[in-house]
């Protein structure tokens, strides 16, 4: 069995009449790489801090690794945080910046040079040690930020959306350093963030948030294809979006007229749903091919080249409705032009309803 | 946008000139006055000369008075910064009504005249027999400069992201440390600032000094204004220079370290 | 029970106030106080005190129709000084307002090096200009339109003109930090549709300001009716205010007692200032919010 590194009991933050964070259990086991996703505002970033110890719950418990720790104040605990903005010291060089924690651990002084000396081997800043932080780029300071944290060691490291300052492409690179820096130290993260793609590439366990409480808790895969609201399936990836009444477990009807057949579901028949499905779950077909159970005749509206990817618009011929569907460019046999007709299909498997 | 002539913005411009000059006109005149090689003031200016910047030197009173000021100011700076520094950090931390009614019961000594600052503590001090020595006319003038270096020093703090102390929080150190070695080291130039400011109120004070200086401890602007009662000459006007002098070497040291801008009266003030 | 240790530690935060607290508590509310007391102690010749408690002073003071003159002569010059201050220094305010990079620095020192410069060493440079013997009788005398020396010393403009001196950068910097806070687009906006200068300056930026000038008047009007300096640098025993009346009482006379009363009637007339003021701002207030 997993050990747990945080365990989260009934906790609820509120600031004068508003609550921020409503009655949220969750745990998080050591060595996750767990995300904490949702908008701006959905107290993702108040919950971090609890768990930091930079903001107490209103009620509820929190305890770290088995300790109750719910009253401790963050410089009691053993958790670190990287800020959004870094936050390093701006009088403070590199050297003192990644010293700080650990002086205030009493480490002597030969300790404290050789932990800073290793820490920027491992972020890759060897030699950075006696610049200022006005001396570095944001990436560097990036990674300053989180080789001062990771100095005072913490059992589990809080990262406050620490990509959100950067531009894409160091994004991109800095993801992929802190999968590896995860797997390298062998200790728990908790990164917040509101950017799916981030949650999705980099998490082993997500919990998607929203207005205070945690609307599901899964892995990456299954939190994009088995989203369990609404709410996910449209904040993680996109979607088409058609309203609509089971009138049959497995039949959905349009309000337009459209039937399409859907995987069966706990929903009792003739009440009102959303039917949902990915852009990339609908295919283009052939007439040679066997067809699947949903398919319509359709005619193209707008296409939008991606580079690696075409995302057309089309509108069914009999029923008027507009999707739009992600096709990778190798897999496009002939070219396709607007107002040229198609068809257009999916497996029932891969699409759901939300009771509304 | 090119500007053309209008009759609006000529009326507008020319009250603005006026006001400018009557807010520096007194200035000036005691500027030019203090070269005039006559023993009193009258006009037309003419026959310039330097030696009252060294007479002036020579008259004991004067050196005494100057010397007095500057003790005074120096112990004022002292005690303002030891007491202002910690409640402005204090008060900056959390916005509520609780620091909001402090920040106005710490305003209240420079709302209201400083006549009554005067007399309330020449009675108090009286009362408890401590007349006579600097310690008292630096209280006095902790409480006319305290409130207006409380506003610049409010100004400075707020202007810290609390995210350092978040940071340093985070890393294990407690509020006294966090107070020495995060937020004093980033405040320091603002410090400095107010302490120039709090230097220069205190020799520019005139009302508070006048009610509880002793014949030991009389400050320059007091001798000042026993001096104009009776005689207009150049040697007082170059005496005034050199007091006016603190405050333009105050200003720009101020200007230097934080910016002139950010010496202000808040309305709320 | 964990709500009351919540509440505790909260107010540790503001533990490093408490030196301010504690000096303001001792040298200036305890001291106004002891004044109280003192006003109400009947005085013997040479600044000898009885400490018995009486009414005396009060009633000796507004039964002296000198006094209540003097009273209604502060109170007057307070108005007179208002009056001149706000629209003159709202100038300097605006344009300081509207300017910016060099131009704002400039004036920026052009009005805060008056205001820390020594009070005295202002109206002494007032005293050399004014007086018959300097420029302007000078100039005056020369153009033929006076025949002899000029004094303009002593005379009432001479001391609205000193404390308008005196007031006016408080009044600017104050109505400066309020006009910050207005968002310039909405000038932008007021022109955009139509309006001339004029027009959004008194339909935008006046009302929004409106704050500005109330609390910098106040302070004005404080001053100048609690004015001390001026009345007895720039003009004689005609032009004493309350605040130089009672400075005579304390230092000259050594009339402790009656000195601390008229303290006492220039904090209270101080305070009821305020007080309406605040009257006045909260139902400028509500008017705006609607």
């Amino acid at each position: 069995m997993k050990k747990t590194a945080v365990h989260l009991q009934n906790l609820t933050k509120k600031f004068n009449e508003v609550t921020a964070l409503d009655n949220i259990t969750l745990e998080i086991f050591n060595r996750d790489f767990f995300f904490l996703l949702g908008p701006s505002g959905c107290g993702k970033t108040t919950l971090l801090k609890i768990i930091g110890g930079l903001e107490f719950p209103s009620e509820g418990s929190i305890s770290i690794l088995d300790k109750d720790v719910t009253r401790l104040r963050a410089n009691k605990r053993n958790t670190s945080m990287v800020f959004q903005e870094w936050a390093l010291f701006p009088h403070m060089s590199v050297y003192d910046n990644i010293a700080f924690g650990l002086k205030k651990r009493k480490f002597d002084k030969k300790t404290i040079t050789r932990k800073v000396d290793e820490l920027l081997e491992l972020l890759h800043m060897a030699g950075y040690q006696n610049r200022m932080p006005f001396e570095l780029s944001g990436g560097q300071q990036q990674r300053v930020a989180i080789a001062r944290s990771l100095a005072i060691e913490p059992e589990v490291l809080l990262l406050d959306e620490p990509l959100s300052n950067l531009d894409l492409a160091l994004r991109q690179q800095m993801r992929v350093e802190l999968v590896r820096l995860h797997k390298e130290i062998n200790k728990t993260f908790v990164y917040v963030t509101h950017d799916q793609t981030e949650a999705l590439s980099m998490a082993n366990r997500i919990a998607v948030m929203n207005m205070g409480v945690v609307v599901q808790l899964d892995s990456p895969e299954t939190i994009y294809k088995k989203p369990k609201n609404e709410y996910v399936a449209k904040f993680i990836g996109e979607a088409n979006e058609i309203k609509g009444t089971i009138v049959k477990p497995n039949l959905f009807v349009a309000d337009s007229g459209l039937q399409i057949k859907v995987p069966e579901q706990d929903i009792p028949t003739d009440s009102r749903v959303l039917f949902v499905v990915r852009p990339e779950e609908v295919h283009l077909l052939n007439q040679e091919e066997e067809l699947p159970e949903n398919h319509f005749r359709a005619r193209v509206d707008t296409v939008s080249y991606f580079g690696r990817q075409l995302r057309f618009y089309v509108q069914l011929v009999d029923t008027g409705n507009i999707f739009f569907i992600d096709i990778f460019s190798t897999q496009l046999k002939a070219d396709i032009h607007p107002n040229q007709e198609v068809l257009i299909g999916w497996k029932p498997s891969q699409t759901f309803c939300f009771q509304g | 946008m090119k500007q053309v002539w209008d009759f609006k913005s000529f009326i507008f411009n020319f009250l603005l000139i006026t006001v400018l000059i009557l807010l520096l006109a007194p200035l000036l005149i005691v500027f030019i006055s203090s070269f005039l090689d006559k023993a009193h003031l009258s006009w037309p200016f003419t026959d310039f000369t330097f030696r009252w910047y060294v007479e002036v030197f020579q008259r004991e009173t004067w050196v005494k008075a100057l010397t007095n000021s500057l003790i005074v100011a120096g112990l004022t700076t002292l005690l303002t910064l030891l007491i202002c520094t910690p409640a402005a950090y204090a008060i900056t931390r959390k916005t509520n009504t609780l620091t909001g009614f402090l920040r106005t019961f710490f305003m209240s000594p420079i709302m209201i005249p400083p006549v009554m600052i005067g007399i309330s503590l020449l009675i108090f001090l009286s009362n408890f027999g401590l007349r006579g020595s600097y310690f008292d006319l630096a209280l006095g003038h902790t409480l006319w400069a305290g409130p207006i270096v409380l506003i610049t020093m409010i100004a400075v703090f707020e202007r810290i992201n609390p995210i350092y102390n978040y940071a340093a929080q985070d890393l294990g150190a407690n509020s006294l440390e966090i107070f020495w070695q995060i937020t004093l080291p980033m405040v320091k130039p603002g410090l400095i600032a107010s302490a120039f400011l709090a230097f220069v109120l205190s020799t520019q004070e005139f009302i508070i000094g006048l009610f509880l200086y002793t014949p030991k401890t009389i400050i320059l602007p007091v001798e000042i204004y026993t001096a104009i009662r009776y005689e207009l000459s150049p040697a007082i006007s170059a005496i005034s220079v050199y007091l006016v002098g603190i405050v333009i070497i105050g200003l720009f040291v101020i200007d230097r370290l934080i910016g002139i801008e950010n010496v202000s009266f808040s309305g709320k003030g | 029970m964990t709500a009351r240790t919540r509440k505790k530690s909260s107010l540790k935060y503001l533990l490093p106030a408490i030196p301010l607290c504690v000096f303001t508590l001792c040298f200036f509310l305890f001291p106004i106080l002891l004044m109280v007391k003192y006003s109400l102690h009947h005085s013997l010749p040479y600044g000898e005190i009885e400490r018995i408690f009486t009414l005396e002073n009060y009633i000796n003071f507004f039964t002296d129709i000198y006094y209540i003159k003097v009273l209604i002569k502060s109170f007057l010059l307070g108005l007179a000084v208002s009056v001149v201050t706000i629209p003159l220094g709202y100038i300097v305010a605006y344009a300081l307002w509207q300017s910016r990079g060099l131009k704002r620095k400039i004036l920026y020192i052009c009005i805060l090096f008056p205001l820390f410069t020594n009070l005295v060493v202002r109206l002494y440079g007032w005293r050399i200009i004014l007086s018959p013997a300097g420029p302007i009788s000078n100039f005056l005398q020369k153009t033929g339109l006076a025949e002899e020396s000029v004094n303009m010393l002593f005379t009432w403009p001479t001391i609205v003109l000193g404390l308008f001196s005196e007031c006016a950068p408080y009044y600017i910097l104050i109505l400066f930090s309020v006009l910050t806070l207005i968002n310039p687009r909405y000038i932008d906006a007021a022109f955009d549709l139509g309006a001339t200068r004029l027009e959004a300056f008194f339909k935008v930026i006046w009302p929004l300001s409106l704050s500005g000038v109330i609390s910098g008047g106040l302070i004005v009007y404080i001053w100048a009716f609690g004015a001390f300096a001026t009345p007895t640098i720039l003009g004689n025993a005609k032009h004493w205010t309350l605040a130089v009346h009672a400075e005579r009482q304390i230092l000259s006379l050594r009339d402790w007692p009656y000195g601390s009363a008229f303290g006492i009637i220039i904090l209270l007339f101080t305070l009821l200032i305020v007080f309406l003021q605040t009257k006045l701002l909260k139902r400028k207030q509500i008017y705006r919010e609607i």
